[in-house]
């Protein structure tokens, strides 16, 4: 029983021996550059942190809460993130791992919220922008002409202003607000993709397979979704993983200027937005969440640098030797 | 050997560059016949490709067909709406395009892709179906191991394999037409004799026509019934192939052959090379395309165009060494 099994697996590897040396491979590509992994482990904890935020919050107290109950921690840390206290502009300590902020909030609960509103800013910028820079990006690069011309344009025309200041204008003519600043970074955010999706396509369609699909009697859609889409994809995933990190210093950026989320809301930006006038004495009200904020986008940085590693065949191929290298074959 | 399946009439191509509009192909008529293997030479950029992809609408911009009319078994072709030349497409006539390299998409199983015309036309139930029919086609281009090789991807067979690949694409849905644009361009000659000994057993087996467009004579004398020799954008000669090789009446038809290097001929005997070079096409020579570079040109060359006449049974030129005026 257990040799057929062990026969079926060796027989399995053998078919599969090609598939399971690419994987391999990119694994090797990811994993030889440390930050890159790096990179992930931070993207990890942060979409973590991100989604299971208050219940983190609340598991944690409540484990430092049975500790104490035994006797075995002096003290519980408050992890007040809404309501106003008499604690305020606390240094940090075990009772407030991060301070307080001026109304007597924990900071590190609100970091710990904060870093949802800033992952909620990348998804939707990643579930509504991104779709509308494509489906664009593939009409004009697809057809040319005078489509392609009107697209383009369109997009100069948002590209030509600063994205902040674009955003900002959006936002504030939409009214302050964590809606209006996800509208306003959807529409600064789209005509990148439409640019970099564009270019992937006009190089894609001289491709000879696409004229080779027309010639079997294929109409534009299909030929668009099954042979150019796929084929434009891989650097659409590195260089949306590479803008998160701007997506969410923008939105953190449209906070700090007062048009985000709207308090009590937690949201990074806007905390060190408010910590700033306590600057140089209440450092920890600033500096704390300014630096997770710059994790952050450090993480998505990192891990779009090891994805184009890993998604670039000839650098691939360049790995393949270094990799028998080192295993000495 | 006498329906015809495709007729081109006073066919005009012109590609509207900036630099201006260059007439590619100006006034060609073509009568193939149903079952022949009809080839088609010339120089590169004499409009050999062009003329074909007319025939299937694939003219890539900003490339236009100005005037003409193309009947696929008694149908224009040119006024067909998009949708009803798209059913003709791989489903009627089977394209084999110029370049294997390249003409299969890197991300798709290469069985998948043969198989793909089945699909547009609907002319299975299922994706079984499929596999099963592109198995047994690539038993027909013998591809060894057809059950395995459906399932590679195209990085993963070579040259000739994938170029067998992209000739059981075209065959796919049993096309009436098939052509084949340079289909041995970029494969060695060992090679490039396997493929054309499959073309010739396909069209014997199946009795498909095959239109052979190439700029190898040597293929030409080896596959073809019917030869036309074209010259920027214009049919020159048109005979049996046979009568082609034998006494070529064109000016340019023999300097062609006078080019072609013969292997039994001592090293001494020199190719003889046409003098000059192909005209630019935004502004063709007046009158017949040739007589710049033309050893018999007369004053009536330069001013009008020699019309192809049937200067012995059926055997035409375009030249007024033959045409009275």
């Amino acid at each position: 029983m257990l040799r057929a099994i062990k026969e079926r697996y060796k027989r399995w590897r053998f078919r599969n021996a090609a598939k399971i040396e690419e994987y391999k491979l990119m694994f090797y590509a990811f994993r030889r550059s440390p930050l890159s992994v790096a990179g992930s482990v931070m993207v990890g904890v942060f979409i973590i942190l991100g989604v299971f935020g208050p219940w983190i919050l609340s598991g944690i107290q409540g484990t430092i809460m049975f500790l104490h109950s035994h006797g075995l921690v002096h003290a519980v840390p408050s992890f007040n993130a809404f309501d106003w206290s008499s604690e305020v502009l606390e240094p940090p300590s075990w009772r407030h791992w991060f301070g307080t902020d001026d109304y007597g909030r924990d900071i590190f609960a609100r970091s710990m919220l904060g870093i949802q509103v800033s992952l909620i800013y990348s998804l939707v910028v990643l579930v509504a922008g991104i779709p509308i820079g494509i489906v664009l990006g593939l009409i004009a690069g697809y057809y040319g002409g005078a489509v392609d011309e009107i697209i383009s344009r369109i997009t100069d025309m948002f590209l030509a202003f600063p994205a902040l200041v674009l955003a900002m204008a959006i936002s504030a003519s939409l009214g302050a607000g964590l809606k209006s600043a996800m509208i306003a970074l959807i529409a600064v955010w789209w005509p990148g993709y439409v640019r970099l999706i564009r270019g992937q396509v006009l190089s894609v369609k001289e491709n000879l397979y696409v004229e080779a699909a027309r010639a079997v009697g294929m109409g534009d859609l299909s030929i668009i979704i099954k042979h150019i889409l796929p084929n434009v994809i891989s650097p659409l995933i590195i260089y949306a993983t590479l803008d998160v990190a701007g997506v969410v210093l923008t939105g953190a950026n449209l906070s700090f200027l007062g048009l985000g989320a709207q308090p009590p809301t937690p949201e990074l930006g806007r905390i060190v937005f408010d910590g700033l006038d306590y600057l140089p004495e209440k450092w920890w009200y600033s500096l704390i969440p300014g630096f997770i904020l710059f994790l952050f986008a450090l993480g998505f940085n990192l891990l779009g640098d090891g994805l184009r590693d890993v998604l670039d065949p000839r650098f691939r191929r360049r790995l393949e030797f270094e990799m028998r290298g080192e295993r000495g074959e | 050997m006498s329906e015809e399946i495709l007729r081109i009439e006073g066919l005009r191509v012109y590609f509207y560059t900036y630099a201006g509009v260059v007439k590619a192909i100006e006034g060609v008529d073509l009568s193939i016949r149903r079952g022949e293997c009809f080839g088609l030479v010339g120089e590169t950029g004499c409009g050999k490709s062009v003329t074909m992809r007319a025939v299937v609408r694939l003219i890539p911009p900003p490339g236009r067909i100005v005037s003409g009319k193309i009947y696929f078994e008694g149908v224009n072709v040119l006024e067909l709406p998009e949708s009803e030349i798209r059913k003709i497409r791989g489903r009627k006539i089977g394209f084999i395009v110029q370049e294997p390299m390249s003409a299969l998409d890197p991300l798709y199983r290469v069985g998948y892709q043969a198989g793909e015309p089945l699909l547009v036309h609907k002319l299975i139930r299922d994706k079984k179906e499929m596999w099963r029919r592109v198995i047994s086609l690539f038993k027909t281009v013998s591809i060894p191991e057809p059950a395995k090789r459906v399932r590679n991807y195209p990085h993963e067979l070579s040259g000739g394999m994938k170029q067998r690949v992209v000739i059981a694409t075209a065959l796919s849905c049993n096309p009436d037409l098939i052509i084949a644009d340079e289909p041995t361009t970029n494969v060695d000659v060992t090679i490039q004799a396997q493929i054309l000994d499959l073309l010739r057993d396909l069209r014997n087996k199946y009795g498909t026509t095959l239109i052979l467009v190439t700029h190898n004579l040597g293929i030409v004398a080896e596959m073809c019934d019917r030869v036309a020799v074209m010259y920027a954008g214009q049919i020159v000669e048109l005979a049996k192939v046979h009568d082609i090789f034998k006494e070529p009446l064109h000016p340019y038809t023999k300097g062609l052959l006078e080019a072609v290097p013969v292997i039994t001929k001592s090293r001494e005997v020199r190719l003889k090379p046409i003098p000059g070079t192909i005209p630019n096409l935004i502004n063709p020579p007046s009158g017949c395309r040739f007589h710049p570079r033309c050893a018999h040109a007369k004053a009536i060359c330069m001013k009008e165009r020699p019309p192809l006449t049937e200067v012995k049974p059926d055997h035409f030129a375009a030249c007024w060494l033959y045409t009275k005026r």
